[in-house]
C-alpha cells in the first residue's frame, strides 16, 4: 500500500508524464506539419535567392511577394516592364509574371520578350503570357 | 484551362521536396473537346484532377480570369533538357495538355492564379517548382520545337 507522500509522488510524476506527453504529441505535430504536406509558414526560410517581377504596387504582385517572403531568405521585386536580363543576378531563381492575358481587336497581345535564348537564369515564367514567352523563345512549354 | 491539374502525381521529387504535395483529387466529367483529338473517343467518362487554384469558389470546370494556359503535350525522351511535370484539365485543348513543364532553365507555371488563391496542395507545389528550377541554371539547349 502507498503511503501519503508515494501518493503525491505518483500524482506528480502522472502530471509531469502528462506534461511531457503533451510536449511530444505539439513537437511531433510542428514536424509533421512540414512532413506531411501543407505550406508550414513556421518552417525555417528556404535558402534560396528569388526576385519577382511583375507590375508593382499591384494587389497580384503583393500577394506574390509576401508569400514568397514568408518563404525564402531574399526576396527581391521588379518592374517587368524595365526588366533587363543582369536584374537577375544575385538571385537564384526570376519569377515572370506577366499578369493577364490581354485581348486587343479580338487578337492575343503578344507579350514583350524580355530575356534571350542565351539567358541562363534558373526562372518561373507565370500564366497565359508566361506560356507565350515560351512561345517565342521556341520551347516546348509555348502556348498551344 | 481550368484551375486543376489533372491525373494522379507522378513520382518526382518536385512533389515532396521540401513541401510533400497532397492532392484532394476529385473527379471531373472528360470534356468534350478531348473528344475530338485522336485517342479521345477511348477516354473514360470521367477523370481524376486535383485543384491547384480556387478562383471561382463552387465552380468546377469554368474557366476563370486571369486564364492559364497549357501546351502541347511532346515526348520528353525526344527533347533532352525538358520535362513534363503535370497535365491540365482544359476546356479547349488535348487530354494530357501540360499546365507546368519545363525546358532548360524556364519552368512554365501555367495556372494563373496568385498564392492566396491556391489551394494548400498547389501552394506547395509552387514553392517546391521555384526551388526544383534553382537546379537548373543554363544547363543545356533549348530543343527544336
Amino acid at each position: 500500500m502507498l503511503t501519503n507522500p508515494q501518493r503525491m509522488s505518483m500524482a506528480t510524476l502522472t502530471r509531469c508524464i502528462g506534461f511531457s506527453l503533451m510536449l511530444a504529441v505539439g513537437a511531433f505535430s510542428v514536424l509533421a506539419t512540414s512532413a506531411a504536406g501543407g505550406v508550414d509558414t513556421a518552417s525555417p526560410k528556404i535558402e534560396l535567392r528569388v526576385i519577382y517581377f511583375g507590375h508593382p504596387q499591384t494587389p497580384r504582385a503583393k500577394d506574390f511577394v509576401g508569400f514568397l517572403e514568408k518563404h525564402f531568405s531574399k526576396v527581391g521585386q521588379g518592374d517587368l516592364d524595365t526588366f533587363r536580363e543582369s536584374d537577375a543576378a544575385g538571385y537564384d531563381v526570376t519569377l515572370l509574371d506577366y499578369d493577364e492575358l490581354k485581348v486587343v481587336n479580338n487578337r492575343i497581345q503578344m507579350p514583350k520578350t524580355v530575356v534571350s535564348k542565351q539567358y541562363i537564369r534558373p526562372t518561373v515564367t507565370i500564366g497565359a503570357m508566361g506560356a507565350l514567352v515560351s512561345q517565342q523563345l521556341g520551347f516546348q512549354t509555348g502556348y498551344l | 484551362m481550368s484551375e486543376a491539374a489533372q491525373g494522379e502525381l507522378p513520382k518526382h521529387e518536385i512533389f515532396s521536396k521540401p513541401f510533400k504535395v497532397e492532392p484532394v483529387y476529385e473527379t471531373w466529367e472528360t470534356p468534350s473537346n478531348y473528344r475530338r483529338y485522336p485517342g479521345g473517343d477511348r477516354l473514360p467518362d470521367k477523370l481524376k484532377v486535383w485543384r491547384v487554384q480556387q478562383l471561382a469558389p463552387g465552380q468546377k470546370t469554368r474557366m476563370v480570369a486571369p486564364y492559364g494556359a497549357v501546351a502541347k503535350p511532346w515526348k520528353p525522351s525526344e527533347a533532352p533538357g525538358t520535362e513534363i511535370l503535370v497535365a491540365g484539365y482544359n476546356l479547349g485543348k488535348m487530354d494530357g495538355a501540360v499546365a507546368v513543364g519545363r525546358e532548360r532553365n524556364f519552368l512554365q507555371w501555367g495556372f494563373s492564379a496568385p498564392p492566396s488563391k491556391m489551394t494548400e496542395a498547389g501552394r506547395a507545389f509552387f514553392l517546391n517548382s521555384v526551388c526544383y528550377i534553382a537546379k537548373f541554371p543554363g544547363k543545356g539547349s533549348a530543343s527544336a520545337k
